[in-house]
Parts: structure tokens; C-alpha cells; sequence
């Protein structure tokens, strides 16, 4: 009995140092993209610049070092944090509450929704930046709105019909955006819509942080506030509902929020990938399915690698790679890894 | 308190599968579900935890239809335990049991150290303790079951609905789950409705003292109801199972009075 409490505690503690890990990963991240990129600036230059901000609140205007570390590198770096964070946090819900381990926010139609807002975008507004990522969030929501509408035509089981309706939605939105790649300038339009379509952080400062902050913290917060209900929701709709949850009223809050941060993390950033689908497996093999851990955890770790990624993005050749690449060669190695090493026994 | 049902009928599609059914549950008594595959155990147990709200007639506490009572409010005073288990996420035992609290947690809240040491409590006043860290999916099904009527503690409701709940035990488990509903009842003033497909199980907790009712139900209508003794006649077993049978009566070790055991026979084929 006591060896077995040893081991319960010995796992405890083992549990606890991941998870300090996984939150610090994100912070260890951002620090790193501030000094590692293209435009050489050392660890020492970029912390000097740090506390120079943070003791006197401001950093010299003509300095070209401290332009690109708070100009470019930071805001960058911070949306890069909040998009991982979104995208993994939403795919964890997601899969929860459809009971699916292959589900992602992609699946409601958002990811498809955006990407032809974005195209519309690109070929009749020129590809100006505000109005892509406003057609981009817009479209993404009508997705997710259609996809609700034709489940909520037929009356059973609403989320099994919600999977239904989003890939009848996704592919007829995809279908469009293949139009739109059909019928735009190979020279002009196209190049834009592809790089865009296949996710990336170029280009992207403090106006694209500023729109996606918001939707991404306050649907955070709401589905944060309800880590208890959706632990209940693992156990069956039928028992969630005797212990006293609107399984409607909850899944649909849950639902909703989903969606929002992710149309706001695909406008800003194009459709990546991957993280909405992996990084919440990967916390519940490391951690465990308690959603009052998953969850942050998720986002941390969603974010902090994407910030990581991020870094390879614009680093690894003089041309920006598109990230929905990098996550997919990166992530794909080390999630066959941590299931060989787990077994996969947390699902 | 008083659970009654009021002429429930419920249909589905153009399948009539409850037919005016009426029946009391009063608290301290504890009612044997019984019927063949098919004649509406399950769906009247959904109808009565609310789940299914789309029937006629009247589902009441008190006089307080349970349609009406706020989700919360209906929880603390119906618990449910349906014979399908979906847990397929990892959770421990303790954590499954600690879920029984929701009913008592604001919309947004989490469960503070009253609910953890409430939970401790149930699981050492069950014998289960030990299975408090251990992950639920991977117990056994007769350790689930237990893990699952300490929830039905936990959440502290008056009326227990339980169905089947020694579906697919072993004669071990089977007997353990028995022992601790009939305990459950001794112990405390709980209604418990049991839907099972063993008649003896109704003479079982006579014996152990528990008051018992036997419900049977034919095509989603009751045949016959009262003491079990009364209901499991040869008579109503061969027309509502078409199976032929015989009631033994044997006097277990301990035990005082003898108790009844039926034993089937021949099935009625072709009729």
C-alpha cells in the first residue's frame, strides 16, 4: 500500500514537472524569437534592449535592433502564442464534445469558410490586408453558421448531424476556393492566395494582434470557465444530464467559442494545420483528459509551438516557408514518437 | 417523497413503446423494473430522469412536474445511472465520483475540498478507497458499477434510477452490486428504481429485508404490480416471457425466512 502511494506520488511529482514545463514553453519560445532570425542579433543585444524597456518603458527610435525586436519579432511572436494557443484549445473542446479523436475546428467548415473569404479577398479587394482578414473571420463564421443550420434540420442527435453539415459545408466552400484559385491572375492574385492558404505569420504586426486578441481571450476565458461541465460531458450525454447539464445550451456555448477564436486565428494567420488536431492528443497522453489542466496546457503548448515553428519559418531560407509545411514535418515525427512511447493509452 | 407517474405514454415515430403507464415510487421502497427485451424498461427510466420530455402524461415529486424543476434542481433529486457507460476518456475513480457534485456547483464553478472529502467519505463507507486514484476505464465492470453508485451518493438525489445494472457481471460482481443497493436502501431513505432482466433479484432484496415492489411491464404497458411474491407468479412469467418456469423455495445460510427462486424451464416456442 505505501509502495503504491510512493508510486501515485512519484507520478504526481513526474506530472506536475511536465506541466511546468509545457507552461513555460511558450515564455522560453517568444524569448527566443526575439533574438533568433534572419537579421543577426544576439542573446545579449536583445536582453540589454529588454530591460532597457522595461526599466525606462520606451527604447531609442534609431535603434534599427531594438526596431526589429519590439517592432516586428514581438508582435509576431505574441500573435503566434495566441493563434497555437486558439487553434489547440479549440481542437481539444471540439474533439471532446464530438467524442472524436480526428476532429478539429477545420471539420465545422471554419478553416474552409475563412480560406474563401480570404480568396474573395485577394481577387476583388487587391489582397488588402484588413479587408482579407475581415472576409476571412466573416466567412469562417458563416461556415460554422451554415454547418449549424443543416443540423438543426434534422432533430436527432445534433452534434453527429454538426460533423454532417460541416463537411458537406467545408467541401462546398473548398470547391469555391478552387474556383477562386481557377479564375485568379497567375501572377497577381494566385501567389497571394496560396501562400495565405497554406498559413503564415509574415507580415503580420500589433493591428492583426489587436483583432485577434479579443476573440481568442474572451472565447478562452468562457470555455476556461466551463473546464468543469465539459469534464462531465466525457461521460455520455445521458449522465451529463442527470447530473443537472443543458447538454444543449453547454455544448452550443462551447461550439460557439470554438469557432470564434479559430475564424479569428485563421484570418490572421491563413489555415495551419495540424496543431488543432495533435497538440490537445498530446496533453492528454503527457497529462490527462481533466479538462481544468488540458486545456491551458493546450494552449500553451499549441502556442509555444508555434511560436518554435514560427522561428524555422522565417529563418531557415531567405524566402518566409509557409508554416502549415514546418508543422507538419516537425509535428508528425514527435507525435509518432510520443505514441510509440505511450501507446496512446490516454485514448 | 413521492414519485409518481401518471398515465405515460410515450411513442416514437409511429411505435407506441409506453402505454399509460402509472405507478408511485415512494422513498424507503425500492422497485424491480422488470419485462422482456423491448417492452419499454429504458425508455420509462429516460422519461423519468427527464431525459425524454416529448411524452403525455405526468411525471411528478410532489406535485412538481419534473419537466418543470430547473436542471440543477432536478438533479439533486433524481440520479440516474443509465446501463450504457460512455466513459472513454481517462479519468480516476475519484474524479468519476466527484462529478456526482455538479448539481450543486454554480454554472462556471469547480469543486472545492467538501466535495473532495465528501467523496472520500462515499468510497470508504463503500469499501472502495482503493480504487480512488485508480483510472476508471480501466476497472473492472463490476468496480465501474460500484464507482457509479458512489456517484449516485454523491450527488446525494433521493431517487435512484438504475438501469440494469448488473448487465454482463459475473456471479461475483453481480451479487457484490446487489449487496450494496440493498444496503444503500437499508441504511438510508432512498427511492430506487432497478431495471434488471433477473426476477429473483426482486426476491433477493425482500429477503434482505428491503421493501420491494416488482413492476412488470409488457409491450410499454405494466401487467401487474405489488409484492414481488404477488407479481412473479408462474402464470404472469409464462405470459409476459412465454417461458415456462417453476418457484423454488430455499432457505439461504443466516437467513431466517426462505426465499424464493425461479427457475426457468422450457421456453414456449412457437407461440
Amino acid at each position: 500500500m505505501s509502495n503504491q502511494n510512493n508510486l501515485t506520488n512519484h507520478h504526481k511529482k513526474r506530472l506536475r514537472i511536465v506541466s511546468v514545463c509545457i507552461a513555460l514553453l511558450p515564455f522560453a519560445a517568444m524569448l527566443a524569437a526575439l533574438f533568433l532570425g534572419r537579421y543577426p542579433i544576439t542573446f545579449q543585444e536583445a536582453i540589454q534592449r529588454i530591460w532597457q524597456v522595461l526599466t525606462t518603458g520606451h527604447y531609442d527610435v534609431q535603434d534599427v535592433v531594438a526596431g526589429i525586436i519590439f517592432q516586428i519579432r514581438l508582435p509576431r511572436a505574441i500573435l503566434g502564442f495566441f493563434v497555437g494557443g486558439a487553434l489547440a484549445v479549440s481542437g481539444a473542446v471540439l474533439q471532446g464534445i464530438f467524442r472524436n479523436p480526428l476532429v478539429d475546428a477545420g471539420m465545422l467548415g471554419v478553416s474552409n469558410g475563412a480560406s474563401f473569404g480570404a480568396v474573395l479577398g485577394f481577387i476583388f479587394f487587391n489582397g488588402r490586408y484588413e479587408v482579407v482578414i475581415l472576409l476571412a473571420f466573416s466567412f469562417g463564421l458563416l461556415a460554422v453558421w451554415m454547418s449549424y443550420h443543416i443540423a438543426s434540420a434534422y432533430r436527432s442527435t445534433p452534434t453527429i448531424m454538426l460533423v454532417l453539415g460541416g463537411v458537406i459545408v467545408s467541401s462546398v466552400f473548398s470547391a469555391l476556393v478552387s474556383f477562386g484559385k481557377y479564375i485568379a491572375d497567375p501572377y497577381d492574385e494566385l501567389p497571394g492566395i496560396v501562400f495565405w492558404l497554406m498559413g503564415s505569420l509574415a507580415n503580420t504586426g500589433y493591428r492583426e494582434l489587436m483583432i485577434a486578441l479579443l476573440p481568442i481571450v474572451v472565447s478562452f476565458l468562457v470555455i476556461y470557465l466551463m473546464r468543469w461541465r465539459m469534464n462531465v460531458l466525457s461521460l455520455g450525454d445521458l449522465e451529463a444530464f442527470s447530473l443537472g447539464v443543458n447538454i444543449r445550451q453547454t455544448k452550443g456555448i462551447l461550439i460557439a467559442c470554438s469557432a470564434l477564436m479559430t475564424a479569428a486565428a485563421v484570418a490572421v494567420s491563413g489555415t495551419i494545420g495540424w496543431i488543432g488536431l495533435v497538440m490537445p492528443h498530446m496533453i492528454r497522453m503527457l497529462i490527462g483528459s481533466d479538462y481544468r489542466s488540458l486545456l491551458p496546457l493546450s494552449f500553451a503548448l499549441g502556442g509555444g509551438f508555434l511560436v518554435i515553428v514560427d522561428i524555422f519559418a522565417r529563418s531557415i531560407s531567405s524566402a518566409e516557408m509557409p508554416i502549415g509545411i514546418i508543422t507538419a514535418l516537425v509535428g508528425a515525427p514527435f507525435y509518432v514518437f510520443l505514441l510509440r512511447k505511450t501507446k496512446g493509452k490516454n485514448w | 417523497m413521492t414519485l409518481s407517474i401518471k398515465n405515460l405514454c410515450f411513442q416514437y415515430g409511429k411505435q407506441t413503446i409506453l402505454n399509460d403507464v402509472s405507478t408511485t415510487l415512494k422513498q424507503g421502497e425500492l422497485v424491480c423494473l422488470l419485462g422482456p427485451n423491448g417492452s419499454g424498461k429504458t425508455t420509462m427510466l429516460n422519461c423519468i430522469s427527464g431525459f425524454e420530455d416529448d411524452f403525455d402524461g405526468y411525471i411528478e415529486i410532489e406535485g412538481i412536474p419534473v419537466s418543470k424543476m430547473r436542471d440543477t434542481e432536478r438533479a439533486r433529486r433524481i440520479a440516474y445511472m443509465p446501463q450504457k457507460d460512455e466513459v472513454n476518456f481517462p479519468f480516476a475513480a475519484r474524479e468519476v465520483v466527484l462529478m456526482g457534485r455538479t448539481p450543486y456547483l454554480g454554472r462556471f464553478d469547480v469543486p472545492g475540498d467538501k466535495d473532495h472529502a465528501l467523496v472520500l467519505a462515499v468510497l470508504e463507507a463503500l469499501d472502495i478507497q482503493h480504487l480512488a486514484d485508480q483510472m476508471y476505464h480501466t476497472l473492472s465492470g463490476g468496480e465501474k458499477q460500484l464507482v457509479r453508485i458512489a456517484r449516485g451518493l454523491v450527488q446525494g438525489a433521493v431517487f435512484q434510477l438504475l438501469d440494469e445494472p448488473t448487465a454482463s457481471l459475473d456471479l461475483k460482481n453481480e451479487m457484490m452490486v446487489l449487496e450494496h443497493i440493498s444496503d444503500m436502501m437499508l441504511s438510508s431513505s432512498h427511492g430506487i428504481v432497478m431495471s434488471t432482466h433477473d426476477p429473483n433479484h426482486a426476491f433477493y432484496f425482500a429477503q434482505r429485508g428491503v421493501k420491494t415492489r416488482a413492476v412488470l411491464l409488457e409491450a410499454g404497458a405494466v401487467v401487474s404490480e405489488g409484492a414481488p411474491e404477488a407479481v412473479l407468479t408462474v402464470d404472469n412469467i409464462r405470459r409476459v416471457y412465454r417461458l415456462g418456469t417453476q418457484i423454488l423455495s430455499f432457505t439461504a445460510d443466516g437467513a431466517v425466512k426462505p426465499q424464493s427462486h425461479i427457475v426457468p424451464i422450457r421456453t414456449e416456442r412457437g407461440i
